[in-house]
């Protein structure tokens, strides 16, 4: 369905950041007072790929992947869809975005609308965007529905009417509907049991496949991301930590966040010995502060962590990460033997 | 278009007042006012049913004088069956006057309610969707109409340019329209942190399809509520104009209209005002019962903590 | 705190000026106020001419409306066509009379709607709650307008008790005072039992009775001041239509107070005087408005803070 050759660049976000208000501005014409969700971020999408990006609730990776949707404006930097600023999109551009970018919701945020039958929430992109006669468009929801494994006799039914799971590839089916390039889904599983979990999981690993798509998952459910995802970014008070391949991130993880969140997800701590338990440090608490945000949470923190932020830097091709004590460690080859022992152990 | 959560001062003043009139209307029925309702929607459906029935018949007693037969009491106060209510000054038959009147206070309350649900809904979503200065600049509005006082400025409005009808529409229409603009907008705010509204964003919909299929929809009930009590409070405020003559005019006759005149013959003829005001107060009674009930029906949360 | 007040102060201030701005120039596009109060036989160009300088009418509207401002800020309303009496001086002397009316309704509106509430919430679901709640309800379903008429054939004319009108002594106050009053008691009233009822429901005044100490002791010191808040916030529209009450109120007992004015100025299109009141009663609506406002902090430590503030105002 994509004419795009792999690796293609599609989506970018260049160094973005995005800040909220929080509260009025105590006098007219001062400013108000802000925390930055998300903060110098850069991030490549590739056709082909599938990106996690994992964090804690509060780390910005919601935020992330609304930016990415042109959903919200980052207040610095930007996000490129095939070399183009998404802000610069003329009209007709901005319609052909929608149909390339589709995004999956949670179904606990009222993904569905209510008052409105399955069909009738299916159909409407496709009467948005005036693909086919009517009918086509009616015989391309049943194909949705059934490429979701959902029966025909749903599409009458209103959402109130539907299991959880089951109104989960309604919502998945709807994103399909323009057969989107690239699927972003926020936090896809977290509402589900764990068995409608699976499922779903499943469901995306399949459609990935069939339907050639580039996927972003975000979530904080490590064992997704890691079934899933072929590249994985790590992201803590708004920025990204470490970012790398899914096994290279699993198997050597470097930054003392990654550290602590792998040891934390049961599914993946059985054979970690040591555990560091992640201390939550949310972008609300420190949005201004200079130095590394993870700092005061880090077991190995460092006087120069405390006063400079680190940068993100690619240390083995494809692995980047920001952390002073990796980076430094990294130049003295000892620290490297000492890193890989405590981790391969 | 931004997502990120606002500042809400004036929906959070007006909220307050709405829950506790929520809060209210649940003890209401705790205290089984139920014979209450269906009374009042027995009212209101009599009510609108003679005025569609005079319009029908287009009555030319209204303005059939009958001078030998000059203020005569109503039935039960030494009058007759031929004027059941009695009659003016000139010998007009009140229920034929009543009946032209309650149509015209009717037309009157449900183009100014309508007018002021569309203004205030359609900016309240306006400003909900497009944030920034537009946002700010509704919002200024409407704080500058609900602190500005309107009786008065639409008392000089109406005198200066002369009585026309369509001004008056207008005036009543504006009547109210920031608080629909108010409810609309944090409505919205909601409606747009549900998934169904990013969803159809994310497929490029209009403006349109957005608030009027998926928005809309949704966030009727309270609005609904708005505009019944909103209605009675445009009964209200066009009999007080019309009242003191600066309303509906002559040829036309609303209830204001026929108490303030009977204002001239309390003395002499009581019922000539009298009756036309009976029949306000029973409008707006009803509409505020029925305003109250719709509202704890629509209220989940009031149900269940009963 | 003092921030708030600023700003608060800065919106009350763009509130009023905006106001009389866009009364000023809609009442101007109405007409030319020259043609409008010389008699038509009596026109000659030469004496409308005259007049139009003389009130500066000949200058662009933009001048007269800057002209105006700096006016207002001077305290000088202009002159009243009718008579020629500065406007501001015809609003204060009708003010007092206007003044005499609220300094009963308020008070009373106040104190009665605070107790027949607090009384139907402590009596909840009874026969006397339902008594106070049905007549409430009736209560703002009568327009001003017409409980006057009503009070007028009952105790002016039927009962000869009242009269019908002007003034003189504290008989003629009665009725004036009671059709200001009547509709605002019952918003009142059902406005405090709500409060009330939230408060009573409150685990600590549960906590407060297991203690043993009396009821009335618990209204004073803790169910008064809590309920008081949603009642400052009907306090804002209260004052609101106070001023539009008083207009009919006024004018139907023949009460010479300032809305008595409004009405004979409008008919007679004497547009200084017009616009006067108007600033009048937009200057009382926004400080009531900024009262409100800056109590609630008052009375609520937890608004105290600014940034809760500005969010919950």
């Amino acid at each position: 369905m994509t004419g795009d050759p792999p690796n293609r660049l599609l989506l970018a976000a260049e160094q973005v950041t995005r800040i909220y208000r929080v509260g009025a501005r105590a006098l007219p014409f001062t400013s108000p007072p802000h925390v930055s969700a998300v903060q110098n971020v850069t991030l490549m999408l590739h056709a082909g790929e599938r990106l996690g990006i994992v964090g804690e609730s509060g780390s910005g990776k919601s935020t992330l992947g609304r930016l990415l949707m042109g959903f919200d404006q980052p207040t610095h930097g930007r996000v490129l869809y095939c070399g183009r600023d998404i802000r610069e999109f003329s009209r007709t551009e901005r319609f052909g975005f929608h149909r390339a970018v589709q995004m999956v919701f949670q179904d606990t945020h009222g993904a569905l609308n209510p008052r409105l039958r399955i069909f009738d929430q299916v159909i409407e992109p496709l009467d948005v965007h005036r693909l086919g006669t009517r009918q086509q468009r009616r015989n391309r929801v049943h194909d949705l529905l059934s490429k979701v494994g959902l029966p025909a006799a749903i599409a009458e039914r209103y959402p109130a009417e539907l299991s959880g799971g089951q109104r989960q590839r309604v919502v998945i089916a709807r994103a399909l509907a323009l057969a989107p390039k690239i699927l972003i889904c926020d936090e896809p599983t977290s509402a589900a049991d764990v068995s409608v979990q699976a499922q779903i999981v499943n469901l995306l690993d399949d459609l990935a496949q069939s339907e050639r798509l580039t996927l972003v998952l975000v979530s904080h459910s490590l064992a997704v991301v890691r079934h899933l995802c072929t590249r994985v970014a790590v992201m803590h008070s708004g920025c990204i930590v470490e970012e790398a391949p899914a096994e290279v991130l699993f198997h050597e993880p470097l930054h003392p966040y990654t550290r602590a969140l792998l040891g934390a997800s049961p599914a993946l701590a059985r054979r970690r010995r040591r555990s560091t338990p992640v201390q939550s440090c949310t972008a609300i608490s420190s949005p201004s502060g200079i130095g590394c945000a993870y700092a005061s949470a880090c077991p190995d923190v460092a006087e120069l962590c405390r006063s400079a932020a680190p940068n993100l830097i690619e240390l083995v091709p494809a692995h980047h990460v920001a952390c002073h004590k990796v980076t430094t460690g990294r130049r003295s080859e000892k620290r490297i033997e000492e890193d890989h022992a405590g981790i391969g152990a | 278009m931004t997502w990120h959560e606002s500042n809400l001062g004036a929906v959070r003043a007006y909220e307050p007042l709405r829950r506790l009139w929520a809060r209210q209307s649940v003890r209401w029925r705790a205290t089984r006012f139920a014979p209450l309702s269906a009374l009042a929607l027995a009212w209101l459906i009599l009510l609108l049913i003679s005025a569609l029935l005079d319009s029908l018949l287009s009555s030319p007693d209204a303005i059939s004088m009958d001078l030998r037969a000059r203020l005569r009491p109503p039935l039960l106060f030494g009058g007759n069956w031929a004027h059941i209510l009695g009659t003016d000054d000139l010998g007009q038959d009140i229920l034929a006057r009543l009946l032209l009147s309650v149509r015209t206070s009717l037309l009157v309350a449900l183009v100014g309610s309508g007018l002021g649900a569309l203004l205030g809904t359609t900016l309240g979503f306006i400003a909900a969707h497009f944030r920034g200065w537009i946002e700010e600049s509704v919002q200024m509005l409407v704080d500058l109409q609900a602190a500005m006082p309107f009786t008065i400025i639409a008392l000089a409005l109406l005198a200066f340019f002369g009585n026309s009808f369509g001004l008056f529409l207008v005036i009543m229409g504006i009547y109210g329209w920031e608080r629909y603009a108010r409810l609309a907008r944090s409505l919205a705010l909601s409606a747009l942190g549900q998934g169904y509204t990013l969803a159809v964003r994310s497929y490029g919909a209009g403006f349109l399809r957005l608030y009027g299929r998926h928005v809309l929809p949704n966030v009727a009930g309270p609005l609904i509520v708005n505009m019944i009590l909103n209605f009675s409070e445009v009964i209200l405020l066009e009999s007080a104009l019309s009242f003191l003559g600066l309303g509906v005019q002559p040829p036309l006759s609303s209830l204001g209209t026929m108490v303030g005149y009977g204002r001239t013959y309390v003395t002499t003829a009581w019922w000539i005002a009298v009756i036309p005001g009976v029949v306000i107060v029973l409008t707006v009674l009803s509409l505020s019962i029925l305003g109250d009930r719709m509202q704890d029906r629509l209220n989940p949360a009031n149900r269940s903590c009963r | 705190m003092l921030a708030l007040v600023l700003r608060k102060l800065f919106r009350a201030a763009l509130t009023v000026w905006l106001t009389v701005s866009f009364v000023f120039i809609v009442l101007r596009l109405s007409g030319d106020p020259a043609q409008i109060i010389l008699p038509i036989n009596l026109v000659t160009p030469e004496v409308e001419a005259a007049l139009r300088h003389k009130w500066g009418l000949d200058q662009p509207l933009i001048v007269q409306y800057l002209d105006y401002v700096a006016n207002v800020f001077r305290g000088d309303f202009g002159f009243s066509f009718r008579d020629g009496r500065p406007a501001v001086s015809l609003v204060l002397a009708s003010l007092p009379n206007t003044l005499a009316l609220m300094v009963v309704a308020v008070p009373l509106t106040i104190c009665t709607g605070i107790a027949i509430g607090v009384l139907a919430a402590l009596r909840r679901g009874r026969l006397t709650d339902r008594a106070i709640m049905l007549t409430a309800v009736t209560a703002f379903s009568v327009p001003n307008f017409f409980l006057g008429i009503l009070t007028i054939i009952v105790f002016a004319v039927s009962l000869h008790w009242l009269p019908t009108g002007g003034t003189g002594s504290i008989r003629h106050v009665v009725l004036p005072v009671l059709c200001l009053s009547a509709a605002w008691i019952g918003i009142f009233a059902r406005f405090t039992r709500g409060a009330t009822i939230d408060v009573l429901g409150q685990p600590f005044v549960t906590g407060l009775r297991g203690r043993g100490i009396p009821q009335m002791a618990i209204i004073r010191a803790h169910i008064l001041p809590n309920g008081m808040i949603p009642t400052l916030t009907v306090f804002g529209m209260y004052i609101g239509s106070l001023i539009s009450g008083s207009i009919i109120v006024e004018s139907l007992f023949a009460w010479p107070g300032v809305g008595h004015l409004l009405v004979e100025s409008v008919f007679s299109r004497d547009l200084a005087v017009v616009q006067a009141i108007i600033l009048l009663a937009s200057l009382m609506m926004v400080t009531a408005n900024l009262l409100v406002d800056l109590s609630y902090g008052w009375l609520d430590p937890r608004i105290r803070d600014l940034e809760i503030a500005s969010r919950v105002l």
